[in-house]
């Protein structure tokens, strides 16, 4: 199974996929909401994507808004993942798509526990 | 260095709150504990220092500031690349200094009035604190030995 984290951070993009490949998942990363669209055109195996909120160029909330209008990737799932923690914010990438949302700072069983919410891991 | 004054708060923040955050950040993303402390006594590294500040823009305006020692912001990053503090390069420090300074706004962000927007983290070499503002709360902590301290500043609002 492979997951796509999309962050401008370096350092968050790290400790993601330390998590995930910890976990068994290959692992695609991209800098911004572009980068992260044509990584799921040439890789159609990608299942979850990781996506930040705030990236220069296509933020994650577009991100969200331009997968969801596109049939192709209609099973892919979506978590967003940010430090901006109101529930306007959660509820607008909801209403936009994203199937799951989690705040950083996040521990390890945080994101793990979240990927079980979304069936990709086993309860 | 690094003084801890007495200072008026505006906005419903406390040093407490402001604590919290931090020890938050620090223990579940990097599995690192932070002291709060009340003064530095003993000598700064002599690398440096590193400061993350993002800006806060809405019905209040101020910024989150971090100041950090080199070693520290190291250390930091090492946590978060999982490698070694050696084989970080400068790029990758500032990186995680600037992400964990985003991470200080974002979620103060969420205590302070709507609509306010958070600017992207900037990391400049040095001691830099906004020339302008007053600062709202402020705590110094010790992390690995080292401090590290968090300002809060408040601008005038535009009129």
């Amino acid at each position: 199974m492979a997951v796509l984290i999309v962050d401008d951070s370096r350092a968050m993009r790290s400790l993601l996929r330390h998590i995930l490949k910890d976990a068994g998942f290959a692992v695609i990363e991209a800098s911004d909401g572009q980068e992260a669209l044509e990584c799921l055109q040439r890789c159609r195996e990608i299942d979850l994507v990781l996506v930040d909120w705030n990236m220069p160029g296509m933020d994650g909330y577009a991100f969200i808004r331009a997968v969801r209008a596109a049939p192709a990737y209609h099973e892919v799932r979506l978590m967003m993942v940010t430090a901006e923690a109101e529930i306007e914010q959660v509820s607008r990438a909801l209403a936009a798509g994203a199937d799951e949302y989690i705040m950083k700072p996040f521990t390890r069983d945080a994101v793990l526990e979240k990927l079980k919410l979304l069936g990709i891991l086993p309860h | 260095m690094l003084p801890i004054a007495p200072v008026q708060n505006a906005i419903t923040l406390s040093a407490d709150a402001l604590f919290e955050l931090a020890e938050s950040i620090w223990h579940s993303l990097l599995e690192m504990e932070v002291q709060r402390i009340d003064h530095w006594s003993a000598d700064l590294p002599e690398d440096g220092m590193l400061t993350g500040c993002v800006y806060l823009d809405g019905d209040w305006r101020g910024s989150v500031t971090l100041i950090c020692p080199k070693p520290l912001a190291r250390q930091t990053a090492a946590a978060m690349f999982k490698a070694t503090p050696a084989a970080m390069t400068e790029t990758e420090v500032q990186d995680a200094i600037g992400e964990l300074t985003h991470m200080l706004g974002g979620n103060l962000k969420s205590l302070l009035p709507t609509p306010c927007h958070l600017s992207p983290p900037a990391v400049v070499e040095g001691y830099t604190i906004p020339k302008k503002g007053r600062i709202v709360e402020q705590i110094l902590l010790r992390c690995e030995n080292q401090p590290l301290q968090i300002i809060l500043f408040e601008r005038e609002k535009l009129l």
